[in-house]
């Protein structure tokens, strides 16, 4: 008899994905992405088949980024048409990554692809983390300086580059840039989104920094267009997947339950910060979960008799820690924004009583 | 519905069709495992997650918006953010705008 790829779940399993998905929700809510790479592994852990895990995982990613998406537009924060641009050639972006993925996979195995995934992992955030976290850094001194003020929204030279470009038939205004800028810039960069996307899980941490540093959107505003992206991508995803019949909609749903909260606390958390703070939640669990990284990586090289073999017990230890740094990582990440909203309410508390 | 503009009722409402339906789910979960396990022979059923997530998205999303409302988490007041087209007016989303009751309508419908 043919197994079914659908487990059993447990109160346990239930609560502990309830409870990633409320913490990932959160994340989400405050930066536009996060959350889903802790959350597939989560439920490889639990027994839950690889492809099945990544199919239920954006068959809640799309429900949470329209209430999100709705939620901080709510706030002003969204720019509709850059969300849906970028979104449809992130699609295409997703599709040409999984089609990587599938080569790699076929000619190395499923040790190939996760190397791949690594190495990806390892150069997109330790460029485009570390710039992000320089970047809040650098806007805390301006504040500091400025004697706690809130820091302007600095446009990068690129981006003044980017938006003097005229290419006759391509410009399109874009409210959150406030400027005409050629759709031949944002093509490149939602695919891009898309690609990172089917590669380890979370396009945001592309799409977000692109849309701030590459068009010269705000953080806030970028973050919170980043939701319309992930709803189209995550829409599109779970087309393709349901008709592959993979999608276990019992876990969709119960992370869904813990997200749809968390998403809530991240959107208005957004209202009470400044743009640096979006920066230094990004760049921080940016950082982290590149660290996750230097733990998996000696495993894969084993496997592919790159270096001498290691015991599979220092395999699975080193991988337990890879593991735990990706939670901590979504921790460091959920406890900046709540400690950020608590402060954020009580300065605009007391702002409101002088 | 007019009275579920009062974030308590609207919580409550919301809340009770939010359990509703995940307890429809995990009444029928082996339908919905069976529905999934069929669609590779009759293509027309992937529409079921999709129409799921949807409608727990409109009615989990709304509960979810209102529970931390009726708790005191609120959007700061001084969140407006001006957009403005070429040649136009700004338009603001003021805070008077995000106070009114009407932004008490289930998220997927604002």
């Amino acid at each position: 008899m043919e197994s079914s790829l659908f487990i059993d779940i447990t109160l346990t399993s239930g609560l502990a994905l309830f409870v990633v998905g409320f913490i990932g929700g959160m994340v989400s809510g405050f930066i536009g992405s996060g959350g889903a790479f802790v959350l597939t592994p989560a439920m490889m852990t639990l027994g839950v088949p690889g492809i099945v895990a990544v199919a239920s995982n954006i068959c809640h990613k799309f429900p949470k980024s329209l209430v999100g998406a709705m939620k901080r537009h709510k706030y002003g924060q969204v720019d509709v048409k850059l969300g849906l641009i970028m979104g449809v050639f992130a699609e295409v972006g997703m599709l040409a990554g999984k089609q990587i993925m599938t080569g790699i996979k076929h000619t190395y195995g499923d040790v190939g692809t996760s190397l791949y995934v690594s190495v990806v992992f390892v150069i997109v955030l330790a460029i485009v983390g570390s710039f992000v976290l320089r970047d809040a850094y650098r806007m805390f001194q301006q504040e500091k300086a400025a004697g706690g003020g809130v820091s302007p929204h600095q446009t990068t030279r690129l981006a003044r580059w980017v938006q003097a470009i005229r290419i006759p038939g391509t410009m399109v205004w874009f409210p959150s840039i406030k400027a005409q800028v050629s759709l031949l810039f944002i093509i490149p960069l939602g695919f891009a989104t898309g690609m990172l996307a089917a590669t380890i899980a979370v396009g945001g941490f592309i799409g977000v920094p692109a849309m701030i540093y590459v068009l010269g959107a705000p953080a806030l505003m970028a973050s919170a267009t980043e939701l319309v992206i992930a709803f189209v991508m995550g829409l599109g995803g779970t087309i393709l997947y349901a008709l592959d019949g993979v999608v276990d909609i019992r876990l969709a749903m119960i992370i869904l339950a813990g997200s749809l909260f968390g998403i809530q606390i991240g959107a208005i958390g957004t209202t009470y910060v400044k743009d640096s703070v979006v920066k230094l939640v990004m760049g921080l669990i940016m950082v982290i979960v590149l660290f996750s990284r230097f733990f998996y990586v000696p495993g894969y090289l084993s496997h592919l008799e790159l270096i001498s073999p290691l015991p599979e017990a220092t395999i699975a230890t080193l991988k337990i820690l890879g593991d735990a740094t990706l939670v901590l990582a979504l921790a460091v990440g959920g406890l900046t924004i709540i400690v950020a909203l608590i402060k954020g309410m009580a300065a605009h508390r007391l702002a409101q009583e002088v | 519905m007019p009275y579920l503009k009062r974030p308590v009722t609207a919580t409550l409402f919301y809340g009770v069709a939010s359990l509703l339906l995940y307890a429809l789910l995990f009444a029928y979960a082996d339908h919905f495992v069976a529905w999934a396990e069929q669609t590779k022979e009759n293509k027309a059923l992937f529409l079921i997650p999709v129409v799921v997530a949807f409608v727990f998205s409109y009615f989990h999303g709304a509960f979810t918006g209102h529970f931390w409302e009726t708790l005191g988490l609120r959007a700061a007041k001084s969140s407006a953010k001006a957009t403005t087209k070429p040649g136009g007016n700004p338009v603001t989303t003021s805070p008077a705008q995000q106070d009114h009751p009407s932004s008490n309508r289930p998220l997927a419908q604002s």
